[in-house]
């Protein structure tokens, strides 16, 4: 009797333990949104106000890296709605699988949004909210259409978004580094800052570019612009991050290609009155010498000291062009100046950090005087130049 | 005739020390750096995560010392003598009843965040209900049993949150912790209860002191179970604030979790920490709950000293269930959050103030009697 009152017992409980089914997840059943487009909406007749496009992986359709499956694993889908996540939800109706965000890990934006006021701060929210996507989400502005980047036909990747997410990754010159991403963007928004996100070009069909920086202003809250070619590798002489970046000098006449091996800047406020703050940025930087063609004896202290105020000119010149165009141009902080006030006069910073790049934009009206000390650390193993 | 060790009910100082870090690391590990980044500063939170700590690590200590006092006497004697048995008997009710809101506010959360993040189907109050049949069956066997479960996980907890921490590091960005010391005064104050908070459970001590065989060790292993928490809390808050920064570390609802969902073991190979962690995490969950609900039984056997421990079991099991049933959404959670957090903290807080006091005056028991 007891065991049988037992045995019932235990097939009572049971059926409430096995809660596995309701959320059974099936693989094969599955398709992993790897990265988003947003762009404009552009039939304006309705309130839609976002194209949300999904770039769409099925993984069974990838095969093995040994054993390649032939054509695209790909697909996008697009929609236009009022917010991403219902728009996301009217993708899904074009969708025989079930979409899966654990897995996004880019988020494109084309320049047209991201220009128009106020649009760019408000898509972020749904990223940051959702429980499975995670704050490693790298962010990009892109320069046409951001839909027609997830098209691109990659020939050595086969997915775009792969193709898209190493080349953010890998630091090979200056101007790739830092990408940037979901949970730095979240810092800025909530703390009113602006802040600069990597600018993707469509060059070809299968070729892209990383043309430089986009720059966002956090009032009012849109793109101001984009720096592009060598400024926006150069902004990295100030920020203190333009390690292997490439500098060529002129020495008597003759070219002369260095490049960064070391690189250290240094802030220093020099006058703390708000209306005529006045800062010095100590740049100092240990290059060597890559090329040159000229017929300076390199072991000579004189000729060495040609070469470093050749080099540090140089640098000045090229970091006194990127204030220019930041400071003066766009009236925009992305070189980090606020975070170096709030590190170290937090005081001061308390006071004008509601002015700073914006509004009676301290920022613009300070000065910024540039210090340059350089190094040749090396010449690598030819004496003389060759000619 | 040889019993075997742990057959019996007795425990030693080392088991105080493992089953301490197993109460007090509970649900509000996932919270606490987002509250104390919204009273403090930058960084500045790990001052008051350490001044929370030593105020708990002191009640801590008052009550082993206290306890130590009466070696071998269960609270219900020692309460009776130092203040009567009639407030003795309240008292114990009182302790039960915040361990029955203790479990089930437990079972409650675990519904909830694993609605959230794990089971998006499944009914709450089916996780619910697996979580807590698994508390009932740990709660109704021996009590050794349930301290060698905590010896069994309480490593595991600290284990997992430093690889956590550990991987973390290349996510960490220094500027985020400066400047140091910008916080008012306010801010300090406010922080560090918020932070004292997050230690409550060093209640139970006052009952399972009397189990041990070694007491004049408990005051010293429990006050290392207790700093070991500060420890991990403190890894724990700086670690966060310098991978998110202060702004959004106040922002997150669970920071923790998110620190676990933002790590990536480099590699590729195990990119995905937070499945370790939501297992560890809900062990956590499992021992606190389990010592809440062994605590209320353990006071009820007091004053109803014929009922037996399963009967006491199937009467409450069902009362926790249904109180644990009762926030239907998150406003109502987090104000049962509030409420238990001072609750468990300011009763025996109060108790243990109220005891010294007594035993001031009336000295210790005769011993022998």
């Amino acid at each position: 009797m007891e065991s049988r009152c037992r045995f019932a017992f235990l097939c009572s409980i049971i059926p409430f333990i096995l809660t596995g089914c309701w959320d059974e997840v099936e693989i094969d059943k599955q398709v992993f949104i790897a990265a988003v487009a947003i762009d404009l909406a552009e039939d304006s007749d309705e309130e839609a106000l976002v194209e949300v496009t999904e770039h769409l992986i099925v993984p069974s359709a990838l095969g093995s890296v040994t054993n390649p499956r032939p054509g695209k694993a790909y697909h996008n889908l697009s929609s236009t709605g009022k917010t991403i996540y219902e728009t996301a939800k009217a993708i899904s109706r074009q969708e025989s699988r079930k979409a899966n965000v654990e897995h996004l890990g880019l988020v494109l934006i084309s320049r047209e949004f991201a220009e128009t006021e106020g649009m760019l701060k408000n898509i972020f929210d749904v990223f940051i909210r959702e429980q499975y996507m995670r704050r490693g989400i790298l962010v990009v502005i892109t320069e046409g259409k951001a839909k027609e980047v997830l098209h691109i036909d990659a020939e050595h990747v086969s997915l775009p978004s792969v193709y898209i997410v190493d080349m953010l990754e890998n630091d090979q010159t200056t101007m790739t580094k830092d990408p940037v991403k979901l949970g730095d963007i979240h810092e800025k928004l909530l703390t009113n800052r602006s802040y600069s996100l990597p600018y993707l070009s469509v060059v070809t069909e299968k070729i892209l570019k990383y043309d430089g920086v986009a720059v966002i202003a956090e009032k009012p809250s849109r793109m101001v612009g984009a720096l592009t070619g060598d400024i926006s590798e150069d902004r990295h002489f100030i920020s203190g991050k333009a390690r292997q970046s490439v500098v060529t000098i002129q020495v008597e006449g003759n070219p002369a290609t260095l490049e960064i091996n070391e690189l250290r800047s240094r802030y220093v406020l020099l006058n703390e009155n708000p209306d005529a703050l006045h800062f010095r940025v100590d740049i100092e930087l240990d290059a060597l010498i890559k090329e040159y063609v000229g017929q300076l004896d390199l072991y000579d202290e004189e000729n060495m000291k040609i070469f470093t105020e050749a080099l540090e000119n140089e640098v000045h010149k090229r970091a006194v062009r990127v204030l220019e165009e930041v400071k003066d141009g766009m009236q925009v902080d992305i070189l980090k100046f606020d975070d170096f006030l709030r590190i170290h006069h937090n005081e001061l910073w308390e006071e004008i950090k509601n002015d700073w790049d914006y509004g009676e934009n301290y920022f613009a009206d300070s000065d910024i005087t540039i210090v340059v000390e350089a190094n040749i650390e090396s010449p690598g193993t030819s004496l003389k130049g060759n000619q | 005739m040889s019993k075997s060790h742990f057959a019996d009910d007795r425990i030693q100082s080392l088991d105080i020390m493992v089953a301490l870090p197993s109460i007090v690391i509970g649900v509000g590990i996932l919270s606490f750096p987002s509250t104390l980044a919204q009273s403090t500063k930058f960084a500045d939170g790990w001052v008051v995560v350490i001044l929370g700590g030593l105020i708990s690590i002191f009640f801590t200590w008052a009550v082993t010392k206290l306890g130590a006092k009466f070696p071998h006497q269960s609270f219900y004697s020692y309460a009776s003598h130092l203040v009567s048995k009639p407030v003795a008997s309240i008292i114990i009710l009182l302790f039960s009843l915040n361990g029955i809101f203790l479990t089930a506010f437990e079972v409650s959360m675990i519904g909830f965040i694993s609605h959230q993040y794990l089971f998006e189907q499944t009914p709450r109050e089916v996780v619910s209900i697996a979580f807590f049949l698994a508390v009932i069956y740990a709660v109704a066997g021996s009590r050794s049993g349930i301290f060698r479960i905590n010896l069994l996980f309480s490593p595991l907890i600290f284990l997992i949150s430093f690889i956590l921490i550990f991987f973390s590091i290349n996510f960490m960005d220094v500027d985020h912790l400066l400047p140091l010391f910008k916080t008012g005064m306010d801010g300090y104050v406010e922080g560090t209860i918020q932070s004292a908070l997050s230690y409550s459970g060093f209640g139970v001590l006052f009952f399972y002191i009397a189990f041990v065989c070694d007491p004049e060790k408990v005051p010293k292993r429990a006050v290392a179970g207790m700093s070991s928490v500060v420890c991990l809390y403190l890894f724990i808050y700086l670690t966060c604030i310098a991978v998110f920064g202060h702004a959004p570390t106040g922002e997150i609802r669970w920071p923790f979790i998110e620190l676990a969902q933002s790590v990536e073991i480099p590699g590729g190979f195990f990119e995905r920490i937070e499945a370790v962690f939501f297992t560890i995490w809900i062990t956590a969950i499992f021992t606190t709950a389990m010592i809440g609900f062994d605590i209320t039984i353990l006071a009820l056997q007091m004053i109803f000293p014929k009922r037996d421990k399963i009967v006491l079991i199937f009467i409450l099991a069902p009362i926790i269930f249904f109180i644990s049933l009762l926030p239907k959404n998150y406003m109502e959670n987090h104000y049962f959050d509030i409420f238990i957090g001072y609750v468990s903290w300011l009763l025996p807080m109060i108790v243990v103030i109220l005891f010294w006091i007594m035993y001031r005056i009336k000295g210790g028991l005769e011993n022998g009697k």
